[in-house]
């Protein structure tokens, strides 16, 4: 469902794509901009916040006097310590809204909740909305630069934060996603002026023009990842996006596997859902290339386990394969650990674990694992929303069992972020 | 992570498996790469031609996918290289953490 908003005038500036960007990315022309002169409304979804919202809460109104703060809170059950916090966030400051959804309406739901609120609110007139969770934690100047990046150029409508890791150090789990993360920050420089920009411009800390995400309409609920699936709307529409290399945010990862696993399939699956649901190929390039590669590569395997052939194939078809894949791992390699450069965080079991590379070979098949359910699951959901498939009590028993052991797997169709607990 | 977000806080949307490719959200290229390289030379060896080439193509594409994604990651690294070097803020904010 999409909310209502009244259209912007603004019309974004389309960027071109082009395959010449595949090599060398778009330059977006730059104006200056007075960081003083903009009014900005943060929303900080929440449900069953922490000290770190109300951390968070004050980091934001100290960024900007022209900052407003609204807090809503998805309906979180009355339970000790909750109350107190949020009566705390209510008395920081004026410049903070606290706002109480009717029913549990999930993150987008959340979101678009303070939207129709900041929008109704003509007067402030707004220029940026900043999209955030509740666990995060930022610099001095990360709400500046984030601003900043995004106003001084018209053809984009949001630029994200740099991810980093604030639990790290707590286990080879947190470490292994800190060094995961450092790659997410790569892949959204490489991806900048590529195909109108990174993927995702991610819910932890992103900066939207306000115009954009009015023209768009707000935020489509129902997605298990409604900031993927937002930013590939306002590519369609012909804006770009990129992240702030100096705009940094820290967050809290999972620590469990078990939690972990069901992020991962929430995002694998909500991925996929959104490639699949895309009005626009183009917005969405860089996965629709990752899935047709990946999937042709499933299937090239299983048919050679197959199939046997003359014994006919050239030795140097072989020698050209081993080549080429040894160069790709080598290269990747090397990169990786000039990468550990950037990473300011990193200590000596950060580098030991980087250097094994095992370690995040092995977590990396975990990510695989979760994309080919992912496959699996989203087969068996289209299966059974076709009419003649649901009609036998039979058909409907093995659904049911289906749908408990995708449950029991991780993969569901609505779903809730992990929640870690943190001491700060 | 964060609680409040059906999507969880997707650094990065979801999966972008970053090992090796540069790219998209699949893991391209990252874990299954070097098994269906080695899957596929073992084939290979009593295969079939046309199935041997398309593997050779599947895999310069890969390649070359991954190498285009670190010409424009070396380009825009070049482009953001003044902005690159932490702040006095963000400095004190990791002292801190």
């Amino acid at each position: 469902m999409e909310v209502t908003f009244s259209r912007g005038i603004n019309t974004p500036k389309c960027t071109s794509v082009t395959l010449g960007t595949f090599i060398l990315p778009a330059v977006h022309e730059r104006a200056s901009f007075d960081f003083g002169s903009a009014t900005i409304a943060a929303i900080v979804p929440t449900y069953k916040p922490q000290a770190l919202t109300v951390r968070l809460v004050q980091d934001l109104l100290r960024a900007s006097p022209n900052l407003f703060v609204y807090v809503v809170d998805d309906c979180t059950p009355k339970e000790e310590g909750s109350d107190a916090i949020f009566k705390r966030i209510a008395t920081i400051s004026e410049r903070v809204t606290l706002l109480h959804t009717p029913e549990n309406k999930l993150k987008a739901g959340a979101l678009n909740h303070a939207l129709a609120r900041v929008f109704a609110e003509g007067q402030k007139c707004q220029d940026v909305i900043l999209t955030l969770d509740d666990d995060v934690v930022i610099a001095e100047n990360t709400v500046k630069n984030l601003v900043t990046e995004l106003m001084s150029c018209d053809e984009l409508a949001a630029v994200c934060s740099q991810c980093r890791v604030l639990n790290k150090n707590t286990n080879l789990l947190t470490r292994l996603q800190g060094l995961e993360y450092l790659g997410f920050n790569a892949i959204r420089m490489a991806d900048e002026g590529f195909f109108r920009g990174p993927l995702v411009m991610h819910g932890m800390l992103t900066a939207f023009r306000a115009d954009a995400l009015r023209e768009i309409g707000g935020f489509s609920e129902g997605h298990l990842i409604e900031d993927y699936e937002v930013t590939s709307r306002l590519k369609a529409r012909g804006w770009s996006v990129k992240s702030a290399v100096n705009a940094p945010a820290l967050t809290v990862v999972p620590e469990r596997l078990s939690r972990f696993w069901r992020q991962r399939t929430r995002w694998s699956y909500g991925g996929l859902t959104v490639v699949m649901g895309a009005r626009s190929l183009t917005s969405v390039f860089q996965d629709v290339l990752g899935h047709t590669l990946f999937i042709s590569m499933l299937l090239m395997i299983g048919v050679l386990f197959f199939l046997r052939g003359e014994g006919d194939v050239p030795p140097y078809m072989t020698d050209v394969v081993i080549t080429l894949s040894l160069l790709q791992l080598g290269i990747s390699y090397f990169f990786q650990l000039w990468l550990m450069r950037h990473y300011q965080e990193k200590d000596a079991w950060d580098w030991i674990i980087r250097l094994l590379l095992i370690p995040e070979f092995l977590y990396s098949y975990l990510m695989t694992a979760a994309l080919v359910g992912s496959y699996i699951f989203h087969s068996f959901n289209a299966l059974k929303r076709r009419a003649w498939f649901r009609g036998t009590p039979l058909v409907a028993a093995l659904i049911g069992a289906g749908e408990r052991l995708f449950r029991a797997c991780g993969y569901t169709e609505r779903a809730w972020g992990t929640r870690t607990r943190i001491q700060i | 992570m964060a609680r409040v977000r059906n999507d969880a806080i997707s650094c990065g949307g979801y999966d972008p498996n970053t090992m090796i490719h540069f790219g998209g959200t699949v893991s391209l290229g990252t874990s299954l790469s070097p098994l269906g390289m080695y899957a596929g030379y073992l084939l290979m060896q009593s295969g079939n031609f046309w199935l041997a080439l398309c593997f050779l193509v599947l895999t310069t594409i890969f390649f070359l996918v991954s190498i285009a994604s670190l010409c424009r990651y070396v380009i825009n690294f070049h482009r953001n290289k003044h902005l690159l070097r932490p702040e006095p803020a963000e400095a004190r904010l990791l002292l801190e953490i």
